[in-house]
């Protein structure tokens, strides 16, 4: 008889404790969290609606936390930590990656080295003492790195002592890292990639703008799950007036969700994404409304910008609060434009209810999610990474 | 209204765009089949029929010619043929009036060619950027595209070559020999016969057929003939002009090292190269590559020279040094000068207003020879304004390397 069950369920019960605490605001890792992100590029609200969303499902951690370990054989009364770990590189343009890669690979009886983009470093670490502070079995499966990502010297000396690399970033780092690791060393890549919203005819136009404006703000359209182009059943007209309701909702959002830092890079994109966005818009057809929104000028770059462009393949700005609406014909034309993103396509957020005729008109665009706007921010524990990315298929 | 209904019944005017509340009212006093689109309560603008049109385009066309043609037109003069090619484009040219309604920039308002609405160069992308209908295109220019697989190659077509052909001609014989009247060309490139959607290809021939005394194009079926330009340099008795992409030049350097050959060229020999290298791998320094130029050919600095133009203008820019020394002026090495039908502004990244002398800003050029698109036209390149020139700085960050050179490279790589 194995000792791995109780084991197993004390490892469940530490996660469980270390995701109640992630939760809680007055937590001591929310505040050590605060106090390392403050000032940084990120507004103290987004911080804490970021952190709110990572680690929203107990079941999750119950399920993987209770199945077999895969960290290492269990001699005795004790669990043998693993001759080596995972790597875990992580992305630097939003907030949570960290921690929920952390409790993925804990919950799938990993251990694992993280090593923070250089525009986050402090999550890693809060994470890592906290898995400390919780104690056995997961005490020690979580090391902190840090190092000039794509350092190749650095990199032949760490890679071999990964089981696995779990690369976060652009096709071309993947690419790199796969080149580079050693044969016997499986990478998993994710890329980058983008997601859309679809407003159906007869939705409540301002209840999808404000679930939507969500949707966009948190992370300032950086990230993978931001609505990068929201396809609105109808007519052109119907595109305007959505374009003008998510601007609407986009400005009161922008209140509680103030938008992150930019550098001048993105001052002069965001101005020459506008530039092109008044060439592509759709002309003035309701009542003169404008096709280009621009929001509030804030150090130098507008809080916002909605385009209504004329029915096409998915635009995706990837930064700036930079939205496009279009028009659609049907659910069915949506996800043939959607399908136009290939391996890029993320998730598709959909207004109101995901009826049956919506799953199947959006099964087979390619898009690794269908939920409803508003929520594609808070994607469940273990989508992305996978808890399955941590597991071994042999245990040793 | 009145305006409207005046010319409403006449049937000259195919579509008429106005202030949306007269609308309905336009419509009912036009002729079955025209258009009439709400635009705004304060804007009223005409726009031309197809047949009109191509009136005015013929007479910029002449127009324009004969402001190529006349070094000595004066300031005037450009910004009269400035203002009369705005308008002409905003009627033309729907994508185009877009951005300027959208920057509320119409000919009614604007008053002097630095205030003409600037499209940026990655628009010729996004939409079709044409005053004239694709059937009536006679030449297709497709750029080099981009590092991004995502981003869509420029296309920049041409109603007629005639300004195009006058203006690459001139400026090139002003900047390049202007102490010769033929010379034998060594081009580093595809003919437009081998490359039929290459605007360099397309120049290189123009000037070939109007300026070579003998030589060739030395890049066949995507292979550089090194062997083949080596053979002709050794054989030259008389000047000759080498003209290429900077990657065509790179890999000739490295068939030179691995042949451990070097040239002397005959004196008033000259070379032009084009594309610089804009974001790609094999990258070096631009003092270096002409350090190399030089070294490689046997040719003095002054007489190597880069030419700056891209798919989507009809103008080229050339380092000053060979004119200014030819000319017995000092030369002034890496600065760019502009035939007389162009001006350019240095203009702020993200506001693309117009920076003081000597900032560097992003480049905005107006180009007079670009009628059958649109003549103000903002580049991703960023550039120091000095006087009637600039000196080139990079390529702007927040736009995808893009550029002839990069075709010439990917072609020449895919075929190693």
């Amino acid at each position: 008889m194995s000792n791995a069950q109780p084991i197993a369920s004390a490892r469940t019960a530490a996660l469980l404790a270390g995701a109640a605490q992630w939760r809680d605001r007055n937590s001591h890792v929310r505040i050590a969290a605060r106090e390392a992100l403050r000032d940084g590029e990120w507004p103290a609200q987004v911080v804490e609606l970021a952190l709110d969303n990572v680690l929203l499902d107990d079941q999750v951690l119950s399920e993987y936390g209770n199945g077999p370990d895969s960290s290492g054989p269990v001699v005795g009364d004790c669990q043998v930590a693993r001759r080596d770990s995972m790597l875990a590189i992580l992305p630097g343009n939003v907030l949570g990656p960290a921690i929920a890669t952390a409790y993925c690979a804990a919950a799938a009886g990993a251990t694992i080295m993280l090593k923070s983009s250089s525009r986050e470093l402090c999550l890693a670490n809060i994470v890592a003492e906290q898995f400390e502070s919780l104690g056995p079995p997961i005490a020690g499966t979580l090391k902190t790195l840090r190092w000039t990502g794509g350092d190749e010297d650095f990199e032949s000396k760490i890679f071999p002592l990964a089981s696995r690399i779990i690369v976060f970033g652009d096709d071309a780092t993947i690419a790199d890292v796969k080149r580079r690791a050693p044969n016997n060393v499986t990478v998993v890549g994710y890329g980058s990639a983008y997601s859309l919203g679809y407003v159906q005819a007869g939705s409540d136009m301002a209840a999808a703008a404000t679930a939507a404006a969500t949707d966009v703000a948190l992370f300032d359209q950086r990230g993978c799950l931001s609505p990068q182009t929201i396809y609105v059943e109808g007519d052109d007209s119907k595109a305007i007036l959505f374009a003008h309701a998510l601007s609407g909702a986009l400005a009161r959002v922008g209140r509680a969700l103030p938008r992150g830092r930019a550098g001048g890079a993105e001052k002069a994109a965001g101005a020459e994404f506008i530039r092109r966005l008044m060439v592509r818009a759709l002309a003035p057809k309701t009542h003169a409304l404008d096709t280009v929104i621009v929001g509030p000028d804030i150090d130098g770059i507008p809080e916002f910008v909605v385009g209504a462009e004329a029915f096409s393949a998915p635009t995706c700005a990837g930064f700036g609060r930079i939205v496009v609406v279009k028009p659609v014909h049907s659910a069915s034309d949506a996800a043939g434009a959607a399908k136009t993103l290939g391996h890029r396509l993320d998730s598709i957020g959909v207004a109101s209810a995901l009826s049956p005729k919506l799953r199947s008109a959006f099964a087979d665009c390619g898009a690794s999610r269908l939920c409803s706007l508003g929520e594609m921010q808070r994607p469940p524990l273990g989508y992305r990474p996978k808890i399955s990315d941590f597991a071994l298929e042999d245990s040793e | 209204m009145m305006q409207l209904q005046a010319i409403g019944p006449t049937g000259k005017y195919r579509k008429i765009i106005c202030g949306c509340k007269l609308s309905a009212r336009c419509k009912a006093t036009l002729p079955a089949g025209s258009e009439v689109c709400g635009y705004g309560p304060v804007k009223t603008h005409i726009v031309l029929d197809a047949h009109m049109i191509r009136t005015v385009a013929s007479g910029l066309d002449r127009k324009l010619l004969d402001f190529i043609s006349d070094p000595d037109a004066g300031e005037a003069e450009f910004e009269q043929l400035a203002l009369e090619l705005f308008a002409y484009q905003y009627s033309a040219n729907q994508p185009y009036r877009n951005l300027c309604d959208q920057r509320n920039r119409t000919p009614e308002l604007v008053r002097r060619w630095t205030h003409v609405p600037a499209l940026s160069a990655a628009s010729f992308a996004d939409a079709r950027i044409a005053c004239f209908p694709p059937e009536r295109a006679c030449l297709r220019f497709v750029s080099s595209g981009t590092t991004s697989e995502r981003e869509r190659a420029s296309v920049h077509e041409l109603e007629n070559a005639v300004l195009y052909d006058a203006s690459l001609v001139n400026h090139f014989r002003r900047c390049v020999l202007p102490d010769r009247e033929k010379i034998e060309m060594l081009l580093l490139s595809p003919s437009f016969e081998d490359a039929p959607q290459s605007s360099l290809a397309y120049m290189l021939s123009r000037l070939y057929e109007r300026y070579a005394s003998g030589g060739d194009f030395f890049v066949h079926h995507g292979s550089l003939d090194s062997q083949g330009i080596a053979s002709t340099l050794r054989s030259a008795r008389e000047p000759v002009l080498l003209f290429g992409t900077a990657f065509a030049f790179v890999h000739f350097f490295d068939y030179c090292d691995a042949a451990r050959l070097k040239f002397q060229v005959p004196p008033g020999s000259r070379i032009v190269e084009t594309g610089g290298f804009k974001g790609k791998s094999r990258s070096i320094e631009r003092d270096e590559f002409h350090r190399v130029l030089s070294s490689t050919f046997g040719i003095s600095p002054e007489w190597c020279i880069s030419e700056y133009g891209m798919c989507e203008l009809g103008s080229q820019w050339y380092d000053a040094s060979l004119s200014d020394k030819l000319a017995g002026r000092p030369p002034r090495q890496a600065f760019k000068v502009g035939p007389h039908w162009t001006r350019h502004l240095v203009v702020d990244p993200v506001s693309a207003e117009p920076l003081p002398e000597g900032s560097v800003g992003l480049l905005q050029v107006f180009d007079l020879s670009n009628r059958g698109s649109v003549a103000a036209v903002l580049t991703g390149d960023l550039v120091r304004g000095e006087g009637e020139g600039f000196t080139y700085v990079s390529r702007s960050q927040a736009t995808p390397p893009k550029g002839c050179s990069i075709t010439v490279d990917s072609m020449l790589r895919s075929h190693v």
